[in-house]
């Protein structure tokens, strides 16, 4: 390393990694190789050879192009821009200029673990595919590249650039602040229910290929012995021993779903470690293919905390972020989006996270407001009509068939499993309206919400990008409405913050506050309530 | 990446030589007879599903007879819908930013501040190009909220706020 940071920054063009064609043409194969593997699997009952053959045909096609692509894909460092140059017919040249990367990102599976290569990825704020993607570079050059991207990009995307530049590709190498040790896996495992979606997917595969999964060769003899073991349990015993070994059954599926859990939590999250360079967030992962996507700390747009219920037995909590940059929803960035601060951590920890790297968001204060105080009964309305037309039409039924024997005990069990979900619709309405709060300060909006499973939607007033106040005839009718906050890229799961059944005035209140912060930081006096605040404002629009 | 312009808006005449739009937006009166034809269409289409339907359950006779209830409420409902949701459609352009409220129903004020907007569009479909009409298109970085419509402009307007919306904006994230 001749140049203090960057043996790459030069004006010469460099090419990808001799081995580069392996893996664009494994991916290319990827996606035609899932529909045809289950074909194989599940499928396969005629033997035409020709179709093998035209498969083999395109393979080779996707080889000749994989191989030349990937052999005239040039890049270059430029002074303020990635130059890349790729494309054989139709030859491109794409300038990305430094200060609108937002992310970079490395992914190395097995393979590339194995020729020691990494893919790398270049993000920018707009658009549905990575504004760069080179598939493969060589680790020491990935990691060069990632440091020159970062030192070249504006001052506000990296922190403190100049303070990382001498030390080369060791800056990255940063201050460690959150590991997951095996035993954090192990829970992190036990809280999810990965294994459940896993095995739901799985079925719906096979589901979908339109064969009944009991035929297929490997599975049948299982379930026929399966169907005699069960025939003469079911033959030879009582019931109570019956719904016994039914539960017994039932905690058996429970256990082998959370233990697959616990193995798909290892397998994603093995080594998991947080790091912050110059600014910059990079988060490692990953036992078979490591992932390290990394986050501009000035680009983090809303935090994001989940409790469940089994989280909080264990006495741990989640820590997300969402970052501005495109690419919501894509599957294909989805692996190196950043995303997680920390998967599992106590409650303490991710405090301490939030207060050193988002130091104006807070969830542990005292002004929490409240929603409308019949924002329970609001809650429960829809599903309680709902119980009470589906109870109904089950009743009218029962009765028009005859199944209905209103004498015997066992009539009286439906008003009683009714009553019970009732009481659930209730019991949920009525927690969910206990915990569920708001909070706005001069820095930030906080939105916390939940009954079992709780989450703190917390964004910084500065960033945000639009507001809308919205109200169903419901709402209007029960004098609420409800206030959606949207940041840049918005979140996973929707909108930034969406706060419902809020008192009309409130929400109207807090619009107001909010959009003026979101235009000018200034105006907002700190330390006063949005109503207070919103008292005097000629925009003020009610829905009426 | 939007051009930054050092003037503020007011001193700079645009495109059309009009004068800085503030306040609320002119609704062309076009935009109503849409959403006219949008709900007559939308009733006839449902209100033949809905005979058709009925025919094949309940039989020929019972089937028109409900058709020939439903249409004509449908058809009424249709049009006193359009007529409400253009009275309650209002789009203002405010010192920082615009507003949308809109809905019959499902009632919505929408505001995006003037320096998120990312980049602005002008549409015109067949029947607004055949009656001077626009719509502009707002878009933020964010998702949900990330395109807000502005309808039924005339074409001048849409053109002269596209104009002063870009002479102020940022792409700040």
């Amino acid at each position: 390393m001749a140049a203090p940071a960057t043996p790459l920054q030069t004006a010469l063009e460099r090419r990808l990694h001799p081995l580069s064609w392996l893996f664009v043409l494994l991916g290319q194969l990827r996606r035609a190789l899932l529909p045809l593997v289950i074909l194989l699997v599940v499928g396969g009952r005629n033997d035409d050879y020709w179709e093998l053959l035209i498969i083999v045909v395109v393979a080779l096609a996707m080889a000749a192009y994989a191989m030349v692509y990937s052999f005239s894909f040039r890049y270059r460092l430029g002074s303020d821009a990635l130059v890349i140059r790729e494309g054989i017919i139709d030859r491109s040249e794409r300038h990305v200029p430094f200060a609108r990367i937002q992310n970079v990102s490395q992914r190395r599976n097995l393979l590339h673990r194995l020729f020691n290569v990494a893919e790398l990825r270049v993000e920018s704020a707009g658009g549905t595919q990575p504004e760069a993607k080179m598939s493969v570079v060589s680790v020491t050059d990935a990691l060069a590249i990632e440091q020159v991207l970062r030192q070249r990009a504006p001052a506000g995307t990296t922190g403190a650039p100049a303070a990382s530049a001498a030390s080369g590709v060791e800056a990255d190498s940063g201050e460690v602040l959150l590991r997951l040790p095996l035993g954090e896996l192990v829970r992190l495992g036990l809280v999810s229910n990965r294994g459940t979606v896993a095995v739901a997917a799985a079925l719906g595969v096979l589901y979908q290929t339109g064969r009944d999964p009991r035929d297929l060769a490997w599975v049948a003899p299982l379930w026929q012995a399966a169907e005699r073991f069960m025939g003469q349990w079911i033959g030879g015993h009582g019931a109570w021993t019956l719904a016994f070994s039914a539960l017994l059954l039932l905690l058996l599926i429970t256990t082998v779903l959370r233990a697959l859990s616990v193995v798909m939590a290892i397998v994603r999250h093995h080594g998991f470690r947080l790091e912050l360079a110059a600014g910059r967030l990079i988060s490692e992962e990953g036992l078979l293919t490591r992932v390290r996507p990394g986050a501009a700390l000035s680009k983090i747009q809303r935090g994001l905390i989940e409790s469940s219920l089994l989280m909080r037995w264990l006495g741990r909590e989640s820590l997300r972020i969402d970052v501005a940059g495109g690419m919501v929803g894509s599957k294909e960035t989805a692996s190196t989006r950043f995303k997680w601060l920390a998967p599992l951590a106590k409650p303490a920890e991710v405090d301490a996270l939030l207060a050193r790297l988002l130091p104006r968001l807070n969830r542990q204060r005292s002004d929490w407001q409240c929603l409308h105080p019949h924002a329970w009964r609001r809650l429960a309305v829809a599903p309680s009509v709902l119980l009470l037309v589906v109870g109904s039409a089950l009743f009218g039924v029962a009765q028009w068939q005859g199944w209905w024997d209103a004498g015997t005990a066992r009539a009286a069990v439906w008003p009683l499993l009714w009553l019970a979900l009732w009481a659930l619709i209730v019991a949920h309405a009525l927690g969910w309206a206990r915990f569920t709060r708001y909070a706005l300060d001069p820095q930030s909006l906080s939105f916390r919400e939940g009954w079992l499973r709780r989450r703190w939607r917390m964004i910084e007033t500065a960033r945000i990008q639009a507001v809308a106040v919205r109200a169903s005839p419901l709402d209007r009718w029960n004098g609420m409405a409800r206030l959606c906050v949207e940041v840049a890229g918005g979140g996973y799961d929707g909108s930034s913050i969406e706060i419902p059944f809020l008192l009309a005035a409130d929400a109207h209140a807090l619009a107001a506050v909010l959009r003026r912060r979101a235009e000018d930081p200034r105006v907002f006096p700190a330390g006063q309530r949005a109503v207070e605040l919103a008292g005097s404002d000629p925009t003020r629009v009610p829905l009426g | 990446m939007i051009e930054l312009a050092p003037e503020p808006a007011a001193s700079q005449p645009t495109a059309a030589a009009l004068a800085p739009l503030a306040g609320e937006l002119t609704r062309h009166p076009r935009l109503l007879t849409v959403w006219r034809v949008r709900n007559v269409v939308c009733a006839l289409i449902a209100s033949t599903a809905l005979g058709v339907g009925a025919s094949a359950l309940l039989g020929g006779s019972i089937g028109a007879g409900i058709a020939g209830v439903a249409a004509p409420a449908l058809l009424a409902f249709g049009w006193w819908h359009a007529g409400a949701a253009f009275a309650r459609y209002r789009a203002c352009v405010l010192d920082d930013g615009i507003e949308l409220q809109s809905g019959v129903f499902w009632r919505s004020v929408a505001f995006v501040p003037g320096l998120r907007i990312q980049h602005t569009e002008v549409n015109q479909g067949p029947l607004d190009r055949r009656w001077g009409m626009a719509q502009l298109i707002v878009y933020t970085a964010s998702v949900k909220l990330g395109a807000l419509r502005v309808l039924g402009l005339p074409q001048a307007e849409a053109l002269a706020l596209r104009d002063q919306l870009l002479k102020r904006g940022s792409d700040a994230v």
